[in-house]
């Protein structure tokens, strides 16, 4: 069971995990998103420096370029051609072209742009070379005082890696402040979902902490809005399963009352029967029959009460200071005379220098302790002993019901305050709900009930066997505070 | 003595009337409250036996009216209601006595005869256990016919014990029994005269028994054969 409902926890979607996912997820896409646009604008301004001293480079080229007798002459040292073909990072590659587009000097594989240049203007543009990467810049130098008319066509090719790296190293610089944030954000946000859950979470150890019976509706108090809804939800069901469990509890407090009078007609039918002359056979069922229907009125007694003290949170009977010593030498007196009547030895020790209370409910605290003594009679035999015993420690009282009876196995004692449970092989007639009843009250004190060995039983001779010692753990009564 | 029963189950009345029949009183029964206010405006009865859901009148209504009538006649009421409030109720109206059904009939003999003698006496004056008699108006006890020689505490002491029969008496109540409220006793003496008062009386076939750690009781030695 308890399994179940974890795997069930696990296959649930946590609103805390949802949430930081899904914003994790819109600040990683703005993140991505953000990085491309400043890779192209930190491309954009690395390609604006680059290219302008690529343009130096072909206005120096021009310079050297004269034209003498409708022939191209070019002047240049051989140190600034190896300065041209190569810098630190980049391989530069030059075209010259005649006006009709023929190669004068440098790289045939570097095209002519695309679109037709203006005499004196010039153009970049990004093209490959050699399947590399390249900037090209492209300039139409005029050329004057010769009969050879139109442009000669200077081209730089420069590979881009400088570019790129500039490019690269920008970004770095934008993006990891970028990343930081990002984080930060998302600490900052998960520290504010777990805050905001909080309310769910005291809402959820409030309702863990409930008891089965308690169907009070849930205070809306110090919620978050958007679980109120959900709250006045769950008080409507609270309210109505309430009302189903009230109904329930009236019917059974109705039908023990009304199966009252037919039960005191039966066993008023049956003494009278009793009274007569009749054949022993006869006088043996009738005993019987008297004895069942005793056992009915009890059973029907038991219902009640268990029916009155269930729905008891506190609130169908008030509790105030209880005095133990007094309550419990009143309620074993009272015994006396059924305990007698089955030869049994029931008496009652108590520290008496002591006034030991409880806050709690007399009517309860009586029924509880009358319970235990009836118990404890009916399971032990006769000339057996049974003993209340009532002791203050600091801050706690014990009540226990003693005997020296036919015991309970520790493997059962659990099991004997259920409903209707019996101890195995018992004789007798059973006390069907009397500990049951016990439970309920010991829980509405808040206090806590436990089975021990009780005085040794000598009559089996083999083996010594131990009646039950029933020990209720109260919490002593505290004056409140002023 | 003339009683009147007020139930409607009819075979509980059966019973009650049957019982009460037995034990020689004159009974009649009444199935609802209109009824059992007709016969109770006709007729002066000692003892009603009353219950309290009634049919066309409440069984509380038909004491009301009674009482109203300043009739003194005992009631006995005998129902299934057993929660506090309709107890305090019944006995705040002038019911004598308050009975939770089902009721054992010869308790039930035994609480009507107590209340027979109640009306006419004020007091339980003769009390019996046993072979044991105790005459409390004239502090007398006796045994068969023959009266038993008892000192003044040692009448009290039966006195009590005799009020009280098979239920517990704890040491404290003997205790206030034996002072003539100026002289002190302590625990042994209680155990002394305890003792003493039971080799006086144990002719009569009663007991004291001594119950542990709550006080004494006493009882009809001789056991009804079950």
């Amino acid at each position: 069971m308890q399994k179940n409902l974890n795997n069930n926890q696990r296959r649930q979607h946590s609103l805390s995990g949802q949430l930081l996912l899904w914003l994790m997820i819109c600040l990683f896409i703005i993140l991505s998103i953000s990085s491309i646009v400043s890779y192209s604008r930190a491309y954009h301004f690395a390609n604006l420096a680059y290219d302008r001293a690529q343009l130096r480079v072909v206005l120096a080229l021009a310079d050297q370029i004269d034209v003498v007798n409708s022939q191209v002459v070019i002047d240049l040292p051989e140190i600034a051609k190896s300065m041209l073909q190569y810098d630190k990072d980049d391989f530069i590659n030059y075209r010259i072209s005649a006006p009709d587009g023929a190669l004068v000097v440098g790289d045939s594989a570097i095209l002519p742009p695309k679109k037709h240049l203006k005499s004196g203007a010039h153009v970049y543009y990004d093209d490959t070379l050699d399947n590399q990467k390249v900037r090209v810049v492209a300039y139409a130098l005029p050329i004057i005082n010769s009969e050879l008319k139109g442009d000669l066509l200077i081209q730089v090719a420069e590979t881009r890696t400088k570019r790129e790296s500039m490019a690269l190293e920008i970004i770095e610089e934008m993006l990891i402040p970028q990343i930081l944030i990002m984080l930060v954000t998302a600490f900052v946000i998960f520290l504010s979902i777990k805050h905001s859950l909080l309310p769910l979470n005291q809402l959820r150890n409030a309702l863990a902490s409930r008891s089965h019976e308690d169907l009070s509706p849930i205070s809306t108090e110090n919620s978050p809005s958007e679980i109120i809804p959900l709250l006045n939800e769950m008080n409507g069901l609270m309210l109505k399963v309430k009302a189903g469990v009230d109904f329930q509890k009236a019917f059974v407090a109705d039908a023990s009352h009304q199966l009252r009078t037919p039960i005191a007609a039966l066993q008023n039918q049956v003494e009278l029967a009793l009274r007569e002359q009749v054949s022993d056979q006869v006088r043996h069922t009738l005993h019987n029959i008297a004895s069942s229907s005793q056992h009915l009125a009890r059973l029907v007694q038991q219902l009640l009460t268990l029916a009155r003290i269930e729905p008891s949170t506190k609130s169908n009977y008030a509790f105030e200071k209880v005095n133990l010593n007094s309550l419990a030498h009143e309620v074993t007196a009272d015994w006396v005379p059924r305990a007698l009547s089955k030869g049994i030895d029931l008496g009652f020790e108590a520290d008496e220098q002591q006034e030991l209370a409880v806050m709690g409910n007399a009517f309860m605290l009586k029924e509880m302790l009358s319970n235990l003594i009836d118990n404890a009679i009916c399971y032990t035999p006769e000339g057996g002993e049974v003993t209340v015993a009532l002791s203050g420690k600091p801050g706690l009282i014990m009540l226990q019901v003693i005997d020296n009876g036919i015991g309970i196995a520790p493997a059962q004692r659990a099991l004997v305050f259920n409903r209707f449970y019996r101890v195995e092989d018992s004789a007798g007639e059973g006390c069907g709900l009397g500990l049951a009843i016990v439970k309920e009250i010991v829980h509405a004190h808040d206090a806590v009930i436990t089975i021990q060995d009780g005085l040794p039983n000598h009559r089996l001779a083999a083996e010594m066997q131990h009646g039950t010692d029933f020990a209720i753990a109260f919490k002593a009564y505290k004056e409140p505070n002023p | 003595m003339r009683l009147l029963v007020v139930e409607d189950d009819k075979i509980l009345a059966e019973g009650l009337v049957e019982a009460l029949t037995q034990a020689g009183y004159a009974i009649d029964h009444a199935a609802n409250g209109e009824i059992a206010n007709l016969y109770l405006q006709q007729t002066a009865y000692d003892l009603v036996v009353l219950d309290l859901g009634l049919p066309k009148v409440d069984g509380l209504e038909v004491l009301k009216r009674l009482r109203g009538r300043d009739d003194h006649a005992a009631v006995m009421i005998l129902t299934a209601q057993d929660a506090i409030e309709s107890r305090v109720k019944g006995l705040d109206l002038g019911a004598d006595d308050y009975l939770i059904k089902p009721i054992n009939l010869t308790e039930l003999e035994a609480r009507v005869r107590a209340l027979i003698r109640r009306g006419k006496m004020g007091a339980n004056t003769y009390l019996v256990c046993g072979d044991l008699a105790f005459n409390a108006a004239e502090k007398r006890a006796s045994c068969g016919d023959q009266d038993m020689h008892l000192s003044t505490r040692e009448l009290a002491l039966l006195e009590i014990l005799m009020h009280k029969q098979n239920k517990v008496v704890s040491k404290e109540q003997v205790l206030e029994s034996l002072c003539n409220w100026d002289d002190e006793l302590g625990d042994n003496a209680v155990e002394v005269y305890i003792h003493r008062l039971r080799k006086k009386i144990a002719p009569a076939n009663v007991q004291i028994r001594t119950i542990r750690g709550l006080g004494y009781l006493l009882e009809n030695a001789k056991k009804p054969e079950q």
